[in-house]
């Protein structure tokens, strides 16, 4: 775990609950198969040659299956649980983890269990553990950011012998696994100019004094009487550090998350670059000290959740992470500065006219070069966004 | 390969090999060498040498049946070139040189043969659970062994040694349709077929890598297996006894309960076929913590 403070807390041991998928009908392994051939040949070739141990051996083999297929039977009516050790799961993406998933049967000391497969939609089973009593370890690895609610299983149930097995497919839905995005982690690249001054010293410049302004580089399109030279002599590239009034920033800014349109597979890779983007839009607004609310639809209501640190960051990126898809956008883009969404969303013209005034940070569907304009920015999840954050804080 | 594998493999190791040591002094002291001529001599000794050489060279791999295999086919070769230049030559001596040197290999690899079979066998048993191969195997391995040594300890007088094959075929032809196969008897035939039952039994319950096999049962089901099969033999041998113990007899006599145990086995199955596994819900899911 990169940061323990963005770790949900251990629950203890939570009961999972366990779905019946399709029908388990008992199938004839392949062990069996030969099990039964074996004795059935070893049967006849006793007979053959007229060995009494060895046609005994045949017939001992024989018994052992039924009473193993006995036992499998009444097995198979009791109630089978999965239980994990933790509800609650948090990682960052890319970072590996663990949790014991284990089974419950009431005469499970006669029965095998076999973990067939097992996964969750945004991580990767690299490792299962077989632990005593019919329960597993399993390593597991961050791979798309966002929260993936329930742990697929696939089991098999098989009698002593192995001759028989019942397979299910059971979702641990009470389960909730969190990726969090890189972008959490902190700074790749530093930002070139300091953010806000509070009583600094501007130089040469008759006017505000000791006030709350912004700092930003110069551009040339800018008035030259902003720049503040003592600052641009002290910087190590001898950028031009241009001064921005507190009237010309905002103090509050409300990101909306739109997400409108269906996408196949639940949108996963979308999700993760939105997640990424998201997460990166906001920890740049919290480090610039701006007040950031995140704008989002749950599937009763819109809500606004004010963040003021990493970790509520990180719970309103989850919690965008998992919503579902609304057509009922106007409000949450009338109470939005800046947008984050799909380049999908912009298909619906109603949409795309509702935005055509919004800052707006897209999310491509598949791998699209990067693109920067005065109110939109297409965001892959490794650009800079800085450029567009300083045109969203202007008012 | 866990411990319990590795003590199967051993004992029925140990038990096929001592069945064989016992065919190989049955088969040196009853078969009559005062007529084995040089040919004879070096053609078996030969053929030995090439099956241990073969075990040497090729060890513990698949290639071992071909190259048996290959062996053979070049002394049936030897034999099918020698018939053809008696018909370009009639010369008695190719016919007779062919004759010993095909009746030599065969007494050879049946005398030799069985000795790389169980080193197969035994190799397979350390690969991995293989039941239908193992199993089978080892019992015919086992039959062969006791079928020629009973007939051996059992015949009057010297058995040829270029003929040898030809005899145990004959006896089979007879023995085993009549039921008249003789039976092992005395310790040295008892104790390893005791043991390769004993090692078969509990090897058989070994579940394939990744299953847990449940403790209880490797005490449990060899134990129910083997009283429900003596139950049924002494049943046979009490009431039964009045039958012919030919070889219809002796099958329908083994078949019957297999058929039985069959029926129960796909009835109990059908009955597991509707049950599917439905939610827990208890307060405390796992009685201890998995980490201790």
């Amino acid at each position: 775990m990169g940061d323990e403070g963005h770790r949900v807390r251990r629950v203890g041991l939570a009961r999972g609950l366990l779905h019946p998928g399709q029908s388990g009908a008992a199938t004839l392994t392949i062990r069996g198969r030969y099990y039964l051939l074996a004795t059935a040949l070893v049967v006849v070739a006793s007979a053959v040659f007229d060995l009494r141990l060895m046609e005994e051996l045949g017939l001992s083999l024989a018994a052992m299956a039924v009473v193993s297929t006995a036992i499998f039977a009444l097995a198979a009516e009791k109630r089978i649980g999965v239980v994990v050790d933790s509800d609650h799961v948090r990682v960052f993406k890319g970072e590996e983890s663990h949790m014991v998933v284990g089974f419950e049967l009431r005469g499970g000391e006669w029965t095998g269990f076999q973990l067939d497969s097992c996964g969750f939609d945004n991580a990767r089973v690299t490792r299962t553990d077989a632990l005593p009593g019919n329960r597993f370890r399993l390593g597991f690895q961050g791979t798309l950011a966002g929260r993936s609610e329930g742990l697929r299983i696939r089991l098999s149930v098989t009698d002593p012998l192995g001759l028989f097995n019942v397979e299910d497919d059971v979702l641990c839905d009470e389960l909730v696994l969190d990726v969090l995005p890189r972008s959490l982690l902190g700074l790749a690249v530093p930002i070139a100019v300091p953010t806000f001054g509070l009583g600094d010293q501007p130089s040469g410049y008759p006017g505000p004094g000791q006030e709350l302004y912004g700092l930003e580089q110069y551009h040339s399109s800018r008035d030259a009487k902003d720049i503040i030279w003592k600052r641009a002599a002290k910087s190590p590239d001898e950028a031009l550090v241009r001064r921005v009034r507190e009237s010309d920033m905002r103090e509050s800014v409300r990101v909306g998350v739109l997400r409108a349109a269906r996408r196949e597979d639940g949108g996963r890779d979308w999700n993760d670059v939105l997640c990424e983007g998201l997460a990166s839009v906001g920890r740049d607004l919290l480090q610039i000290g701006v007040k950031l609310t995140v704008v989002h639809r749950t599937a009763e209501t819109l809500v606004m959740d004010r963040t003021s640190d990493l970790n509520e960051l990180a719970d309103v990126v989850m919690a965008c992470s998992a919503e579902h898809s609304s057509e009922d956008v106007s409000d949450l883009i009338a109470r939005s500065d800046l947008i984050i969404t799909g380049l999908r969303e912009l298909e619906d013209e109603r949409i795309a006219d509702a935005l055509s005034r919004k800052h707006l940070l897209l999310i491509p569907e598949g791998a699209v070069s990067a693109s920067l304009a005065k109110r939109w920015a297409v965001y892959s999840g490794e650009e800079s966004i800085l450029p567009l954050l300083r045109r969203v804080m202007e008012r | 390969m866990n411990r319990t594998e590795l003590g199967c493999t051993i004992a029925v190791g140990a038990g096929l090999f001592a069945l064989y040591a016992w065919f190989v002094v049955a088969f040196l002291t009853k078969v009559d060498f005062s007529l084995v001529d040089g040919v004879q001599v070096i053609v078996f000794t030969s053929m030995i040498g090439r099956l241990l050489a073969v075990m040497i060279v090729f060890g513990l791999t698949r290639k071992v049946p071909n190259a048996l295999l290959a062996l053979f086919a070049a002394d049936v070769v030897v034999t099918i070139a020698l018939l053809g230049a008696h018909l370009l030559v009639p010369v008695s001596s190719l016919v007779i040189l062919a004759q010993t040197i095909y009746s030599s290999t065969a007494t050879a690899l049946l005398v030799g043969l069985p000795g790389c079979l169980i080193f197969f066998t035994l190799f397979e048993m350390a690969r991995g659970p293989r039941l239908t191969r193992i199993l089978l195997s080892v019992v015919l391995e086992v039959g062969m062994l006791s079928f020629l040594s009973g007939h051996l300890s059992q015949a009057q007088g010297l058995v040829g040694f270029g003929g040898f094959v030809q005899w145990a075929i004959l006896a089979a032809q007879g023995d085993i349709v009549a039921g008249s196969v003789p039976q092992l008897s005395g310790p040295f035939s008892v104790f390893p077929s005791a043991a390769i039952y004993c090692a078969l039994l509990v090897y058989s319950r070994v579940s394939p890598s990744g299953r847990g096999t449940p403790a209880r049962v490797v005490f449990a089901l060899p134990i129910l297996g083997a009283l429900f099969a003596l139950g049924w033999l002494s049943f046979t041998a009490v009431y039964l006894r009045s039958l012919p113990p030919t070889l219809i007899i002796r099958t329908a006599i083994g078949a019957a309960p297999l058929l039985a145990c069959l029926v129960a086995i796909w009835a109990l199955k059908a009955r597991a076929t509707f049950l599917r596994p439905r939610v827990v819900t208890r307060a405390d899911p796992f009685p201890t913590r998995p980490d201790g």
